[in-house]
């Protein structure tokens, strides 16, 4: 059927055929308006009406994820370190000269309802159904899915997740391909690596993360297989578990990583097995500093370069099947036996 | 009373009673020791013990579990348990109170309040770091506390408050300065629960002078100590100086319970319960009632480390839990014989 015969003035049919297109092109175009965009979690389902100006983090780490899309946070929830403004080196380009406020220590639901935000993001940020309640009624809240539990979102989930609260899907999806672009290329390069034992444990307290934990999935993603430690005493906490110092084989991997955030390398001096594990004897331990440490616990699509940068090379040193490479982060750190 | 309690809470033992129950305990304390090396959440055999005490073979894992990790964890209990017995036989001799014990004295507050500082200030994580930090706040706290209460006419109501009313004060500020920052509050909390893993024998020899003066503090204060027990002035009228002994008693505790929070945090309970087990079997008089608690002390201590070792509690509690967990259950038991004698 002829449009001109339906609409004979010319007019009209110009009229009809805008309809027309409006009508095919409309459901497109409504797909693409990111607004009100809706994300599911773990107490529900949270809608973000439009695109939030004043956000507050109060995840521990989600200040990187939200930098790393171009989104500077009215506050975010400072972890460790004395950086300015609770943002670490790695970070500090994408901060610029912003200034964001900074919150420190318990959510404080009061200190964040005077800030008026119109977004709060916690994934990582261990908050309560109760504080999720009431955080709810000053601001759409994102607490995370209910698959992840309080700390282990997996870094992507949480990037998607805030790429879509704050209309960014498209750039946040560019940032996953390019980080598992880099993921799969080292994975490529290393054949060696791909079903090699490895764990990172921490020096501060002989206590080992697990494969469900960040830093575990960091490794699983290089091709390592974490090995599962449980601590008897507190199952629920499935990130991390103490390791009995009178028993370190659950840590007796392929490679071994000491995480340290600072202070613990006499300690680690002192641990008295540690020189009868097979990781110490054949060169296989690698010692991450304050900074790589920092980044592997971050795990943000900002510090997991950085720590890919520093961790790899190391990796190779651990792993290339001689014993007398050291490794150069466990020789600066004096950690290698006398000799080395 | 029943014939049993009267039996097992005799208002004067004969000498030689005691002298035998103190012979029993000292074997049951060397039994216990044999038994913290052998056992743990790493089993060995008693031929693994005495080649690693004899033929040290530093590649072996079982001889470094037992020489490098279970022996100075061993004596690091032996001492805290000596110490805090002794302290808190003499603190509830002192103020006459059997609720009291060293943590009352501000001394653990001023320990950890160090020991926070340190970590926040300086950033130093190493539990072996916190020793003398641990030691000053002690010392600058329970300083405190006895100029507050009076100094060397402290009346023993009068100290307990200061020392109560410090102690709060203090775990406040405590409290306030580990909210600012999770980090801290990570490793402070393995801490302030006391125990004795990766005990340094450096630490040990360096607190040795501390104990030795505080435990000869402690023999010399007794026998005023004694007198006191019947009242201020009927010692007074006996011609003991009670100022005098008040203050070196005060002295005793402070070096004692300092150097035993610097060495293994601060260890609840063993300070109350210990003189109490300690007077059950030495009757009155305080000369034997701290050499009972010296070693009830380690008694205690060692079995609640070897305990924190086992499998069964997965191999890493602190003793400082196990304490309360295995000296609680005694204490109400004697409580429920009548075994506790008032002060």
């Amino acid at each position: 059927m002829k449009l001109a015969l339906i609409f004979p003035d010319t007019r009209a049919r110009l009229g009809a055929y805008l309809l027309l297109a409006a009508a095919v092109l409309a459901p497109a175009a409504s797909a693409a308006e990111p607004f009100p965009a809706v994300i599911e979690h773990r107490y529900g389902a949270t809608t973000v009406p439009a695109k939030p100006q004043r956000i507050v983090s109060l995840s521990y780490i989600g200040h990187d994820f939200l930098l790393a899309l171009g989104e500077t946070p009215y506050a975010l929830r400072k972890w460790f370190g004395n950086h300015p403004h609770g943002v670490w080196p790695w970070a500090q380009a994408a901060l610029g000269d912003a200034t964001p406020i900074v919150l420190q220590g318990q959510i404080d639901i009061e200190r964040i309802a005077a800030l008026e935000p119109d977004l709060i993001t916690g994934q990582w940020s261990g908050m309560s159904e109760r504080e999720y309640a009431l955080l709810s009624q000053i601001a759409p809240t994102i607490p995370p899915k209910a698959a992840h539990g309080s700390y282990g979102s997996p870094w992507q989930a949480m990037l998607r997740t805030l790429g879509t609260a704050t209309g960014n899907a498209a750039k946040a999806d560019r940032i996953i391909t390019r980080i598992e672009g880099r993921f799969a290329a080292i994975r490529a390069a290393h054949p060696e690596w791909q079903g090699a034992s490895a764990v990172m444990v921490s020096a501060t307290r002989t206590g080992a993360y697990s494969a469900t934990d960040i830093r575990g999935q960091f490794l699983a993603a290089l091709g390592f297989k974490v090995p599962e430690v449980s601590d008897p005493f507190t199952p629920a906490n499935s990130y991390y578990a103490l390791v009995p110092e009178e028993d370190l084989s659950p840590i007796d991997t392929d490679v071994l990583i000491w995480i340290d955030a600072g202070g613990s390398v006499q300690r680690l001096k002192r641990l008295p097995l540690r020189h009868t594990l097979r990781a110490s004897r054949e060169g296989r331990e690698i010692y991450a500093g304050r900074l790589l440490s920092s980044a592997l616990s971050h795990s943000s699509p900002l510090s997991l370069d950085a720590a890919l940068d520093q961790l790899v090379p190391l990796l190779e040193a651990a792993l290339d099947g001689d014993p007398a490479t050291p490794v150069s982060s466990m020789a600066k750190a004096g950690l290698l036996p006398e000799g080395k | 009373m029943s014939i049993s309690a009267v039996a097992i809470s005799p208002a004067r033992p004969a000498a030689s009673l005691r002298g035998l129950r103190l012979a029993g305990a000292l074997l049951g304390l060397v039994l216990l020791s044999a038994a913290a090396l052998r056992f743990g959440f790493r089993p060995a055999g008693w031929e693994t013990v005495w080649t690693a005490l004899t033929a040290y073979d530093p590649n072996d894992a079982a001889h470094i579990v037992i020489r490098e990790m279970r022996l100075p964890r061993l004596a690091g209990a032996v001492l805290a348990g000596a110490a805090l017995g002794i302290s808190g036989a003499l603190i509830q001799g002192m103020t006459r109170n059997p609720l009291a014990d060293p943590g009352l004295l501000g001394i653990n507050g001023g320990a950890a309040l160090g020991v926070v500082i340190c970590i926040l200030g300086f950033g130093i994580t190493d539990p072996a770091a916190f020793v003398w930090v641990a030691l000053g706040g002690a010392l600058a706290a329970s300083v405190l506390v006895f100029l507050l209460g009076g100094g060397s006419r402290a009346n023993p109501l009068r100290l307990v408050l200061a020392g109560a009313a410090l102690s709060a004060l203090i775990l406040a500020l405590t409290r306030a300065l580990l909210l600012v920052s999770s980090q801290t509050l990570d490793v402070f909390r393995f801490w302030v629960l006391g125990g004795f893993d990766g005990i340094q024998t450096a630490t040990l020899y360096a607190l040795l002078p501390f104990l030795s003066l505080g435990a000869g503090l402690a023999a010399v204060a007794a026998s005023g100590l004694n007198a006191l027990q019947l009242g201020e002035d009927t010692a007074r009228g006996l011609g003991v100086r009670t100022g005098l002994a008040r203050t070196t008693a005060g002295i005793a505790i402070v070096l004692l319970c300092g150097a035993t929070v610097a060495m293994a945090g601060p260890i609840a309970f063993a300070g109350l319960i210990v003189p109490h087990l300690a007077r059950w079997a030495a009757g009155p008089d305080m000369g034997w009632t701290l050499a009972f608690s010296a070693v009830f002390g380690p008694l205690l201590l060692i079995a609640a480390d070897l305990a924190g070792r086992l499998p069964l509690f997965g191999g890493n509690m602190q003793a400082g839990v196990m304490t309360a967990l295995i000296g609680g259950p005694v204490l109400i038991w004697m409580v429920r014989r009548n075994g506790v004698r008032s002060l």
